[in-house]
């Protein structure tokens, strides 16, 4: 049983923490230890979460917090230039990071995977797939042979098929990456675009197919 | 445990994989059902796949198999016109194909042709499937869908018509009564509005038609 403090308690930070719960609810129900002991939230910033009926509790601040031993902590946000941001303060501070995993997500065993992935139920990561460390995947389709980098985000509905997606990429919802492309570092594809070509760095691309804003 | 052989067009037969993987993993937990021992792969092409990429076997090409009497085949092909190809050399040859059914289907188990792969949460209320349709995380409510046809991720249709051979985009859908002649791709994140009579290929919002067949 892993014990786990969520970093940032916003909206992805509770997507985070629903996981959390469904996944010792499933070990319960089949009679197995849960896996996960959530110890409480860290935030930067004031959030009354007893308002949205969450009863747990904020521990501290990210800047002040010192992890202890055989504590494990999970970046509870969307954007990959905050997950970077954020995860260095805390490994800097010594901090280990988990991959949380939904019980109704579909992952194939033969999927590689860093530190500090989140895979969000109704997600489907297909054979051979390589996921980098922070990789956010909530509710996407991931073809066999596509390889995420680091920080990266994909949101509900994507889909990539066998393609490459470097660090820090942002892909909004319905995107879809098709076939034998690259979609360079720290990219954002927007909202329901198609990228049919390589997609270089540091850029957003748009539309059906994916061009340059 | 059945023993089965899939047949790869590029990396989409380790999808198929991963169906089978979802499949003995929950035969395993409920102990129902016989799952699958995967023999290993055939490729279409010299080089699509490399061994080290995969786990398991790659026997050789799919036109210099020769099949035996327990194996079962799984066409791992995403392109309607190559599938129907390789389905029919197998024949030739007197093999048996495999249907798969991931786990978390919504439906009951019938109205389906010969080696379908319906993978997880597809949904099929009421749709008949014929023979050697791939259903990828779609859902096809009412709809018939014509042989060797491929929905791929996020596919929708209602009470449509699909004809044989068509290749549906991730996140496409076809509009309610609308249906499909043979041999139409839809491609990625487009919505047909109208039924479409003529093939070729498909896109945008509302679905135009941006390439003829190739005959």
């Amino acid at each position: 049983m892993k014990d786990v403090i969520i970093a940032c308690a916003g909206g992805f930070g509770l997507e985070a923490y629903v996981e959390i719960q469904s996944s010792n609810y499933e070990a319960r129900l089949h009679g197995k230890e849960p896996p996960y002991r959530f110890l409480g939230f860290l935030s930067d910033i004031p959030v009354d979460l007893e308002s949205i009926g969450i009863h747990e509790k904020i521990l501290g601040t990210i800047k002040d917090w010192k992890p202890g031993e055989n504590e494990f902590y999970f970046v509870g946000l969307a954007k990959p230039e905050q997950k970077k941001m954020v995860s260095d303060i805390l490994a800097s501070k010594g901090a280990n990071f988990t991959n949380i995993i939904s019980p109704y997500a579909i992952v194939s065993s033969t999927v590689k995977m860093g530190c500090g992935c989140l895979i969000t139920g109704g997600s489907s990561v297909s054979y051979g797939v390589k996921l980098g460390s922070f990789v956010s995947v909530m509710g996407s389709m991931l073809y066999a042979g596509a390889q995420i980098g680091d920080y990266t985000t994909t949101t509900g509905y994507t889909v990539i098929e066998r393609a490459i997606l470097g660090q820090g990429v942002f892909c909004g919802s319905k995107a879809v990456v098709t076939e034998g492309c690259t979609v360079g570092d720290w990219s954002q594809v927007y909202t329901g675009s198609v990228v049919m070509e390589d997609v270089k760095p540091n850029v957003q691309v748009f539309g059906m197919p994916a061009k340059e804003m | 445990m059945q023993e089965l052989i899939i047949v790869c067009e590029d990396a989409f037969g380790l999808d198929v994989l991963s169906v089978v993987e979802a499949i003995n993993d929950s035969e395993q937990s409920t102990g129902s059902l016989t799952g699958f021992h995967v023999k290993g792969l055939l490729l279409m092409e010299e080089g699509q796949l490399s061994p080290h990429e995969v786990g398991v076997p790659i026997l050789g090409l799919v036109r210099e198999w020769s099949p035996s009497k327990e194996e079962q085949f799984a066409m791992g092909i995403r392109d309607p016109q190559n599938k129907e190809k390789a389905v029919r050399i197998l024949k030739e040859k007197e093999a048996v194909f495999a249907s798969l059914w991931a786990p978390w289907v919504l439906s009951p188990k019938i109205n389906c042709g010969e080696g379908c792969i319906i993978a997880a949460h597809s949904i099929k209320q009421g749709a008949v499937i014929h023979d050697f349709v791939t259903l990828y995380r779609s859902m096809s409510a009412v709809s018939e869908i014509g042989d060797y046809s491929t929905l791929m991720a996020f596919c929708n249709s209602t009470n449509s018509h699909i004809g044989k051979r068509c290749l549906l985009g991730s996140n496409s859908a076809v509009m309610l009564n609308q249906n499909l002649c043979d041999d139409v791709c839809v491609s990625a994140n487009s919505i047909v509005v109208r039924s479409i009579k003529s093939s070729g290929t498909y896109s945008g919002i509302p679905a135009r038609k941006v390439k003829e067949p190739i005959s």
